[in-house]
């Protein structure tokens, strides 16, 4: 079990290492941006005064992470997983890793830290870019916003909305390692989320993992957030088994 | 003493097809292991077993004198480095970096990454450099460098040579030399490069259709080998046709036919034979035993008949 962790430990470093100057980086900084500026331009094109100014952030928090956990997390979480997942399927380094002394699993849960972490940075990205517009906006049209964007709520719906993505992160990794590419795991997001989208309108809740995090931020609901984080977990046990079981591929 | 690597009965199918049969290899420690065979014999499969890469189910592998198992595979794998077809090196990162990313994962002092660098004769400016802007021989060096970095007591390289100019061939040369002097390392080196393998090898192992069909010291193996006859003539391959067809083995190498024999009798029968078909002969030479030559006299033995001209 200690070496079990000492490996883990070394592995999300050498990940870390391996991220650097990737194309990883490019959706996890460039959609959470996308995501900001509509928010500024919806706060900068809102009326002064003609709402109270706690409603139009309640409005605000509620587009932009709805956006975020329906449509944008989802589609980021396909695209990173699938980038880190790249960085072993592109340098064939499959044969390589798999033939260290290492617990074969660590590589596994390092990619898994990497995703989560990056989704996670995202996730913050736009709640601190909000939050920033927001102040923004209390300096230069007080009287749309006099006292800036609510931070506690804030980074709650951050926290509900990624908390509840954590299934996706797990389903996608696993995805990205079984089918290198893009093309699997985003047609796999892109199905799911449509298919979300229509069975939330048609009023069926969460039924899919897609539908976890927008009902968990919809409804404020913890126990969709536990079942995300009890899933994901589940998942992830069974891609570490997936790969010691599996021949390291060519 | 015990074996470097030594298998029994070592099994590996893929579906239906059966890649390595029944590989008993016994490669001693301190020597150099020339694996040779032509594409699809099964030597990256065995290889691939040694590594722990492909799930073993029949056989039993020891390396340097433990089994090879799930629980072992750790921790012989920290006295074990290779080099599996080609290198896996991140294209973002520098060559440091990359040495680095292993470093890190085998828990080694830093100071490896440098020690490894120079012994590859990868420069400072080179191992700066992002691997994305790398030839594929300084690929190959990288790949060798990730393979030394611990220091290993056994070393297995997948055609090592693959890409490497001139320059990276001779490095790989003297590294194996060196490696072969110092005595601490046993390399296992799969190539169909058999000059390179005979200039390096001091033990070899051929393989043909997953079976290992030959194995031993380079020497011992040579000493029974024949030498080989070279005729250079108007036309080899309708040479080759009417020495096969009178009962002679011969195949067409690098514009020549070439005779497995150096007798009298057998080179003035093939000149007959060659003659008689109203070839014209040019010139005639005969090579001490070589390993190309015992390469494929291993051929004529497993039953292989070379239709094309031999790389």
């Amino acid at each position: 079990m200690q070496a079990a962790l000492t490996d883990t430990g070394r592995a999300i470093r050498s990940q870390a290492l391996r991220l650097r100057r990737s194309g990883v980086w490019l959706p996890t900084l460039g959609i959470p941006s996308v995501a900001i500026a509509l928010a500024a331009i919806v706060l900068w094109s809102a009326e002064p005064a003609a709402v109270p100014e706690a409603d139009l952030w309640a409005q605000i928090i509620q587009a932009a992470f709805g956006m975020w956990a329906l449509l944008l997390l989802p589609l980021l979480t396909a695209l990173v997983a699938a980038q880190v997942a790249a960085l072993e399927h592109g340098a064939r380094a499959w044969k390589h890793l798999l033939a260290l002394p290492t617990w074969k699993g660590a590589h596994i849960v390092a990619a898994w830290v990497a995703v989560a972490g990056l989704t996670a940075a995202a996730t913050l990205a736009l709640a601190t870019g909000i939050a920033v517009v927001g102040a923004i906006t209390a300096m230069l049209q007080p009287l749309a916003a006099p006292t800036g964007a609510p931070l506690a709520k804030l980074f709650g719906a951050a926290g509900l909305v990624y908390a509840g993505s954590l299934l996706l992160v797990s389903g996608h990794l696993w995805l990205s390692i079984r089918w290198p590419g893009v093309g699997v795991g985003l047609a796999v997001a892109v199905v799911g989320v449509f298919s979300n989208i229509v069975l939330l309108n048609l009023g069926a809740g969460a039924v899919t993992p897609y539908g976890l995090a927008p009902s968990a931020l919809i409804g404020g609901r913890l126990d969709l957030v536990l079942i995300s984080f009890l899933g994901g977990l589940a998942v992830l046990i069974a891609s570490v088994w997936y790969l010691s079981q599996r021949d390291a591929p060519a | 003493m015990p074996h470097a690597v030594e298998t029994t009965g070592l099994t590996h199918r893929y579906g239906s097809i059966l890649a390595v049969d029944q590989v008993s290899m016994v490669v001693p420690k301190g020597c150099v292991y020339g694996f040779l065979g032509p594409n699809g014999a099964g030597k990256t499969t065995t290889l691939r077993l040694l590594l722990g890469l492909i799930t073993l189910r029949d056989g039993t592998i020891h390396l340097l004198g433990e089994p090879l198992t799930a629980a072992s595979r750790a921790a012989l794998m920290r006295r074990v480095g290779a080099l599996i077809e080609e290198p896996s090196v991140y294209r973002n990162l520098t060559g440091v970096e990359n040495l680095e990313a292993t470093r890190v994962l085998r828990g080694l002092p830093r100071a490896a990454v440098g020690r490894v660098l120079d012994r590859v004769g990868l420069s400072d400016a080179d191992a700066r450099r992002r691997v994305g802007g790398y030839s594929q021989g300084m690929r190959q060096r990288l790949g060798l460098a990730l393979a030394l970095l611990a220091e290993p007591a056994l070393l297995i390289l997948d055609e090592p040579a693959n890409g490497l100019d001139p320059d990276g061939i001779q490095t790989l040369r003297d590294v194996l030399a060196r490696l072969h002097q110092e005595g601490e390392t046993t390399v296992l080196v799969s190539s169909h490069q058999l000059g390179e393998v005979e200039r390096v090898a001091t033990h070899i192992g051929v393989m043909r259709s997953g079976k290992l069909v030959r194995q031993g010291p380079m020497r011992d193996l040579l000493q029974h080998a024949e030498g080989s006859t070279h005729i250079r003539l108007s036309d080899p391959a309708a040479a080759a046709t009417a020495l096969a067809s009178a009962g002679t083995t011969a195949r067409v190498h690098e514009g020549r036919v070439m005779l497995e024999t150096t007798s009298d009798a057998g080179i003035a029968a093939a000149i007959r034979v060659v003659v008689e078909a109203g070839l014209d002969v040019f010139a005639v030479d005969t090579e001490a035993p070589s390993l190309e030559a015992f390469f494929f006299a291993s051929d004529a033995d497993a039953g292989v008949t070379h239709t094309a001209e031999a790389s």
